[in-house]
C-alpha cells in the first residue's frame, strides 16, 4: 500500500535517458560529421541547419562532439559507480557479516573517508596513477565506496538474524553461499537505488573535474570538458557551452529522476522506519557528502 | 541517552586520527615538490636543499610523522610553508566566511526545500509543489560552475540587481548568489524527503488517530507530522552542512569568495603541506562534529528514537 | 493564499536587490583584479606573478623599469660605470621609506647583502649573482669583503666578479626591492605582510584571500595622484570580466576568445608585444628527440600561424627565434622553419622513423593551453607522430618538467628584465639545465661560450651579434617547436587616464594614473 507507482517523473526520466542513450549509441552512424573531423574554414559558426549546435574553435561539429562526449561521460559515471559498488559491496559484506573487528575497521575506514574532502582525494589519487580514463574512474569510485558499504552493512545486520538465514547456517551452508544466495539479495533494491542516484552526482563530479582541468584529456572529451573549454566563449560562442550543459543537465535530471521513482516504487518502509531501524542496527544509511566537488 | 552520546564522542578521536595519517600519507605521494613551490621559474639545487632543511623536509618520514602528531595532540597546526604564517590564523580567517556561506545556503536550501516538499505532499498547492520540486530538481542536476557563471551573467550582467563576486565585508548583497547557487545541492533531496515525510508521516497509525480525535489539519500537522517528517531532513542537513563548512571550492571560485575551500586548493596546488593538513583536519573534525551533533538531535525530535538508540 | 510564498520571496529578492544598487564606487581609489593572492611581500621571497607585481608597488629598487622597459633611477639619482665593467656607482638621496625613515647608501647595502646571506635563504639570490664574492658568500664559504659597499651615507659600490652589463636591470627585479633591513630582521617571515618600502604605495590593510589595499606612501618621492589601489582577488577570468563590465574595475587583461569582442565595441583596447615567448620544449636527452633531425621535422609540421589564427584569434606573433621583437637589435631573423608536412614526414624518414613515432606532451591545465595542444595533436598526427597529451596541475607538472621526465611539455618564458639575456642564457644555457630555465635540456658549447662572451661586453650592439649567433644556432638545433611571442590585451575603465600597458610587469607603478 505504501509502494507508490511510478509517477510521471519517473516516466519522463526513463523516457529521457533512453532517449540519450540511443543518440549517444548511433551517433556515428548518423551524423554527417566526426567529432574530431577539423575544418579551420569553418571555425566558431552558431548553429545552423548544416551544424545544429554550430561548430567550435577548430570548426568541428559540436552536435558531433556532444554525442561522442555523452559516450565518455556515461561511461565514466557507469564504471565509476561500479568500482564503487564493488568496493563498497565487499567492505559492507564483511564488515556486516563478519562483524566485531572488521566491521569496527571498515566502518572507521568508512567514516575517514566521510570526513576527507573528496577533491584532495580525487587529486591525489589523480595525481598519484597514470593519467588517463581509468585513473579518473578509479577516483570518481574510490570516493563513492564508504556511502555503499554502509548502506549494505545496514542492510546485512537486518537480515543477518533471520530465520531463514540461521536455518540456511544449521543447515551447513559455507559463508559465501550464505552471503550470496540470502543475504545479498535483501540489499539489492535500496543497492539499485543508490547505484542510479549516484550516476548523476558521478557525471558531475567528472564535470567538475573538467573545470578545475583533471577531466578526461582532449580531443575526445567528455561533457564536462566539453563546457569546461567552452567557458571562455560564454559570451562569444554561447552554444559551446549551452548544448554540452543542456545535455549534462538534462541527462543528470534524467538519473535524479529515476532513481527518485525506484526509490519510491521498492523501498518498502518509509524514511521514518528506515531511520529507526538503521539506529537500532548501529548507524544509518547515511547519504553521500553533497554532490562531491561543489 | 549519555551512554550513546559518549560512545559517539570516543569514535572520534580514531576518526581524526586516521584523517590525519591519510592526509600525511597523501602528502607523501602527491608528485610535485614543495620547495618547487617556493623558487619560481629559476632555481638551483643548493637552494632546493637549503629551503628543504629549514622546512624539516629533509628529516626522514616516520621523524616527521610523529612530529606532526605530536604538535597536532598540543593543538599546534605549525606554519605555512609558503606564508609562514601560523596556519591555525589562516583557518580562524577563512572559517567565518565559509560558515556564513554555508549556513546561508543551507537555510535557503531548508526553506524551499520543505516548502516545496511540503506543498506537493497536501492539499491545497500540489502543482506549486510539483513545480517547486521540478525547479531543485534541475537545480541539483547543473553543473555547479556552470549555474554560477550564469546566475552571474543573469543577475549582475543583465539585470544589474546583484554585485557579480566578492564577499563584501559579509553584506547580504553579496552573500545571495553563491549562497543560492550552493543551496541547490541540498535543497532537492530536502524537497523529496519532506515530501515522502509528509506522505508516510499522514499515513502512521498515531496521526490517523489524532485526526479520529477531532484535531483540526493545523495541529495534527504541525505537531506530529512535521515532526516525524523533520528527523530525515536532519539527516541531510548534518551531512551537507558538515561538508560545506569545509568550504565548497568551484563555488568560492566562481564568485571569489575567500573562504576555507579556496585556501584548500590554492594549499594543494602549491604544495603548502602544513596548510592542507591542518585544513583538512579542521574540516574532517568538524564534519564530523556537526554529524555527531544530528544523530543528539535525533533523540530530542523523537524521544522514540533515543529509547531505541539506548539498546543499539 | 495561492502563491503567496512566491510573491514573498520575489519581493523579499527585489528588495534587497534595490537596498543594494549603486554607492561603493571609491572615487580615489583605482580598483584592479588579481588572479591570485600574492603569497608574500618580502621582495626576498616574492618568486610568482602577483607578489612580485604588489612587491614592487611597495618597495622601491635602485634602478627601476619605465613603461616602455627602459631603465631609470628610483632610490638612486644617477649611477655610473667604471670603462672595464667592473664597478658600479650609485648615488642615493632623497628616498623615505613609508615610516619616514631615509633610505642611505649603507641601508640599501644591508638590504641588498640580506638578499645575499645563506641564512635568508632567498630563492632569488641569484640575482646578484654577478657580484664580486656573491657566489661563495651565498655558498658559506667565504665572508662577502667589498663586493656591496656604501662608502657614505649617499655613494653605493656594487663591484662585479665579471662584466655583466645587464647588473642594472637585474637591480630593477622585485628581488632587488630595497627593505629596511633591521625592521625586515625582526619581523623575519612575518615581514612578508608587513612591508616596508620606498616605493611610491604603501600596504593599508590585506585581507587574506580577498582584498589588498595600497595607499599613496606620503614619504614618496614621486607620490602618485591616486591615494589609494583596491586589488580584488579574483581566480574567474569569466568573473573578473563580468566586474569590469559593471564597472567595478578600472583595468582588465582581456582573455584571448574575447578579443574579438571588445575590439569592436566598448572601450580602447590596448594592446601590446609582450615579453614572453610560448614554446613547445623538446627534451633534447630523450629518444628519438635527440636527434635534431626529428626536432627540425617537428617545427615543420606543425603551422604555427593557422594556430595563432584559429586558436590563440591573432593575439601573438610568430617566433622565428627565441627574443621578443621589442629586444632585437636589428631586422627579424629569417623565417627557420615553414610549415610543410611532406618535408617533415621525409625528415622523419631520413632519421630512421617512416612510420612516426608516438610522443608525451605535458600541459598545466588551462583551457587556453588544452586548445594549444590539441591543433598541434592534429598537426603532428598527420605525419605520423602520435602525441598524447598530459594534463597536470602546476606543481606535478614543474617537478616532471624540471627533472626531465616528459618528452616534451608546453610553456612559456616571461622576461624577468627586458635584455636578451634573460632568454637566451636561463633558457639555453648549458649550465642551467632543468630547474635553471633550460628545461629542454640543451647543451652546445658553441652557444656556451658565445653568450659567456656576450655577458662580459657592455657595447649593447656588439653584444647583439654575440646573442644572434648563439640564436641562430639555437633555432637550428630546434631544441624547441617554436611557437609564438604572445600580444597583450586589455581594456581600461572610462575613468581612469595616464595609464600605459608596460611592456614587463614591473614596469607600471600606477604612479601617473587618474581617475575623471
Amino acid at each position: 500500500m505504501r509502494a507508490r507507482a511510478a509517477g510521471p517523473g519517473t516516466a519522463a526520466g526513463l523516457a529521457g535517458l533512453a532517449v540519450i542513450a540511443a543518440a549517444v549509441l548511433l551517433a556515428g552512424a548518423v551524423l554527417p560529421h566526426g567529432p574530431l573531423e577539423m575544418d579551420l574554414s569553418r571555425s566558431l559558426q552558431p548553429p545552423s541547419g548544416a551544424h545544429l549546435f554550430g561548430t567550435d574553435a577548430f570548426g568541428r561539429d559540436v552536435l558531433a562532439r556532444v554525442l561522442h562526449g555523452g559516450r565518455v561521460s556515461l561511461a565514466v559515471g557507469l564504471v565509476a559507480r561500479s568500482i564503487a559498488l564493488l568496493l563498497g559491496l565487499a567492505a559492507g559484506t564483511a564488515a556486516g557479516y563478519f562483524g566485531g573487528r572488521t566491521d569496527a575497521l571498515v566502518m572507521r575506514l568508512a567514516d575517514v573517508t566521510f570526513a576527507f574532502p573528496t577533491l584532495l582525494l580525487l587529486i591525489a589519487i589523480m595525481a598519484v596513477v597514470t593519467p588517463g580514463l581509468w585513473a579518473l574512474c578509479a577516483a570518481l569510485g574510490a570516493v563513492g565506496w564508504a556511502a555503499m558499504a554502509r548502506l549494505v552493512r545496514g542492510q546485512i545486520l537486518a537480515v543477518r538474524e533471520r530465520e531463514y538465514v540461521q536455518a540456511a547456517r544449521a543447515a551447513g551452508a559455507g559463508h559465501l553461499r550464505l552471503i550470496a544466495r540470502y543475504i545479498l539479495p535483501q540489499c539489492l533494491s535500496p543497492l539499485i537505488v543508490v547505484f542510479t542516484l549516484g550516476l548523476g552526482m558521478t557525471i558531475m563530479a567528472e564535470a567538475s573535474l573538467s573545470f578545475l582541468g583533471l577531466g578526461v584529456q582532449p580531443p575526445a572529451p567528455s561533457w564536462g570538458g566539453m563546457i569546461a573549454a567552452g567557458i571562455p566563449f560564454m559570451r562569444t560562442a554561447p552554444w559551446l557551452t549551452l548544448f554540452p550543459g543542456l545535455v549534462l543537465t538534462a541527462t543528470i535530471l534524467a538519473f535524479n529522476l529515476v532513481g527518485d521513482g525506484l526509490r519510491d516504487a521498492l523501498d518498502p518502509r518509509s524514511p521514518l522506519a528506515r531511520r529507526r531501524a538503521g539506529r537500532v542496527a548501529g548507524d544509518g544509511a547515511a547519504p553521500a557528502r553533497a554532490g562531491g566537488v561543489r | 541517552m549519555i551512554r550513546f552520546v559518549a560512545r559517539r564522542i570516543l569514535t572520534i578521536a580514531p576518526i581524526l586520527f586516521g584523517v590525519v595519517t591519510v592526509t600525511f600519507l597523501v602528502m607523501q605521494v602527491l608528485p610535485g615538490d614543495p620547495v618547487l613551490a617556493l623558487v619560481g621559474e629559476r632555481y638551483d639545487e643548493a637552494t632546493l636543499a637549503r629551503l628543504r632543511t629549514e622546512l624539516g623536509l629533509d628529516k626522514p618520514l616516520a621523524v616527521r610523522y610523529l612530529d606532526y602528531l605530536g604538535r597536532v595532540a598540543r593543538l599546534d597546526l605549525g606554519r605555512s610553508f609558503v606564508t609562514g604564517r601560523p596556519v591555525a590564523e589562516s583557518i580562524a580567517e577563512r572559517f567565518p566566511r565559509t560558515a556564513l556561506l554555508a549556513g546561508s545556503a543551507m537555510l535557503i536550501a531548508v526553506v524551499f526545500g520543505v516548502l516545496a516538499g511540503g506543498l506537493a505532499s497536501r492539499g491545497r498547492h500540489p502543482w506549486t509543489g510539483r513545480l517547486l520540486m521540478g525547479i531543485t530538481l534541475v537545480g541539483v542536476s547543473i553543473p555547479v560552475f556552470w549555474l554560477g557563471l550564469l546566475l552571474i551573467h543573469l543577475f549582475a550582467l543583465r539585470l544589474g540587481l546583484l554585485p557579480p563576486s566578492g564577499y563584501g565585508g559579509g553584506s547580504l548583497r553579496y552573500l545571495i548568489l553563491p549562497a543560492v547557487t550552493l543551496s541547490f545541492a541540498s535543497m532537492a533531496s530536502i524537497a523529496r524527503v519532506t515530501r515522502s515525510g509528509f506522505l508516510d508521516a499522514a499515513g502512521e497509525d498515531f496521526v490517523r488517530t489524532a485526526r479520529a480525535k477531532g484535531l483540526g489539519d493545523g495541529t495534527v500537522l504541525g505537531k506530529h507530522v512535521l515532526r516525524n517528517a523533520l528527523i530525515p531532513v536532519v539527516t541531510i542537513v548534518g551531512t551537507d552542512f558538515g561538508s560545506y563548512l569545509g568550504g565548497s571550492v568551484l563555488t568560492e571560485s566562481i564568485f571569489g569568495w575567500p573562504g576555507l575551500g579556496r585556501l584548500i586548493v590554492q594549499s594543494i596546488l602549491r604544495r603548502d603541506f602544513p596548510v592542507i593538513q591542518g585544513a583538512v583536519l579542521f574540516t574532517a573534525a568538524l564534519f564530523v562534529i556537526v554529524n555527531l551533533a544530528v544523530d543528539i538531535s535525533y533523540g530530542i525530535i523523537d524521544p522514540r528514537i533515543r529509547s531505541a538508540g539506548g539498546g543499539g | 493564499m495561492n502563491g503567496t510564498p512566491l510573491i514573498l520571496g520575489a519581493s523579499l529578492l527585489a528588495a534587497l536587490a534595490s537596498a543594494g544598487c549603486g554607492g561603493e564606487r571609491e572615487p580615489d581609489a583605482l580598483r584592479l583584479a588579481l588572479e591570485t593572492e600574492p603569497s608574500t611581500l618580502d621582495p626576498a621571497f616574492a618568486v610568482d606573478y602577483s607578489s612580485g607585481l604588489v612587491s614592487s608597488l611597495i618597495h622601491g629598487t635602485l634602478v627601476a623599469f619605465e613603461p616602455d622597459g627602459t631603465l631609470a633611477g628610483q632610490i638612486a639619482s644617477r649611477w655610473t660605470v667604471s670603462d672595464d665593467g667592473l664597478e658600479y656607482v650609485f648615488i642615493i638621496g632623497g628616498a623615505r621609506f613609508s615610516d619616514g625613515t631615509p633610505v642611505t647608501a649603507r641601508g640599501a647595502a644591508r638590504s641588498l647583502m640580506r638578499l645575499l646571506d645563506p641564512s635568508t635563504a632567498s630563492p632569488r639570490w641569484w640575482v646578484l649573482e654577478p657580484v664580486r664574492g656573491a657566489a661563495s658568500f651565498h655558498a658559506g664559504k667565504a665572508p662577502m669583503r667589498d663586493g656591496i659597499e656604501a662608502a657614505d651615507d649617499t655613494t653605493l659600490i656594487i663591484r662585479l666578479e665579471r662584466p655583466a652589463s645587464h647588473l642594472p636591470s637585474l637591480l630593477a627585479m622585485p628581488a632587488a626591492g630595497i627593505v629596511p633591513a633591521g625592521i625586515a630582521d625582526s619581523l623575519g617571515r612575518g615581514y612578508g605582510r608587513a612591508p616596508v618600502g620606498s616605493g611610491p604605495w604603501r600596504l593599508a590593510s590585506w585581507a587574506a584571500g580577498d582584498e589588498i589595499v595600497l595607499e599613496r606612501n606620503p614619504f614618496a618621492e614621486r607620490p602618485p595622484r591616486l591615494e589609494r589601489i583596491l586589488m580584488r582577488v579574483i581566480p574567474e577570468p569569466m568573473t573578473r570580466i563580468a566586474e569590469f563590465e559593471v564597472g567595478n574595475l578600472d583595468l582588465l587583461e582581456v582573455p584571448v576568445a574575447e578579443i574579438g569582442l571588445w575590439r569592436s565595441a566598448g572601450p580602447e583596447l590596448l594592446s601590446g608585444l609582450e615579453l614572453r615567448v610560448g614554446y613547445i620544449g623538446l627534451n633534447t636527452e630523450k629518444a628519438p628527440l635527440d636527434d635534431r633531425r626529428v626536432r627540425r621535422a617537428l617545427n615543420m609540421a606543425v603551422d604555427v600561424d593557422a594556430i595563432i589564427e584559429h586558436v590563440l584569434f591573432g593575439a601573438a606573433r610568430r617566433a622565428d627565434g627565441v627574443v621578443p621583437p621589442p629586444l632585437r637589435r636589428g631586422p627579424p631573423p629569417p623565417r627557420p622553419y615553414r610549415f610543410d608536412p611532406a618535408a617533415a614526414a621525409a625528415l622523419l624518414a631520413e632519421a630512421g622513423y617512416p612510420e612516426g613515432f608516438a610522443m608525451e606532451i605535458w600541459q598545466r591545465e588551462n583551457p587556453e593551453a588544452g586548445r594549444v595542444l590539441e591543433a598541434v595533436q592534429g598537426y603532428l598526427g598527420a605525419v605520423g607522430v602520435e602525441a598524447r597529451i598530459v594534463t597536470r596541475e602546476w606543481s606535478a607538472f614543474k617537478e616532471a618538467v624540471d627533472r626531465g621526465t616528459p618528452d616534451a611539455f608546453y610553456l612559456d618564458w616571461f622576461a624577468d628584465y627586458p635584455d636578451p639575456e634573460n632568454f637566451l642564457v636561463p633558457l639555453f644555457h648549458s649550465s642551467n639545465r632543468g630547474g635553471g630555465g633550460n628545461r629542454s635540456r640543451y647543451a652546445d658549447r658553441r652557444v656556451d661560450s658565445l653568450l659567456d662572451a656576450a655577458a662580459a661586453l657592455s657595447d649593447p650592439d656588439r653584444r647583439w651579434l654575440l646573442y644572434r649567433e648563439a640564436e641562430e644556432i639555437v633555432t637550428g638545433d630546434a631544441p624547441w617547436i617554436f611557437l609564438w611571442f604572445p600580444v597583450r590585451h586589455q581594456v581600461v575603465s572610462s575613468r581612469l587616464a595616464g595609464y600605459r600597458m608596460p611592456v614587463i610587469f614591473n614596469g607600471q607603478r600606477f604612479t601617473e594614473a587618474e581617475l575623471r
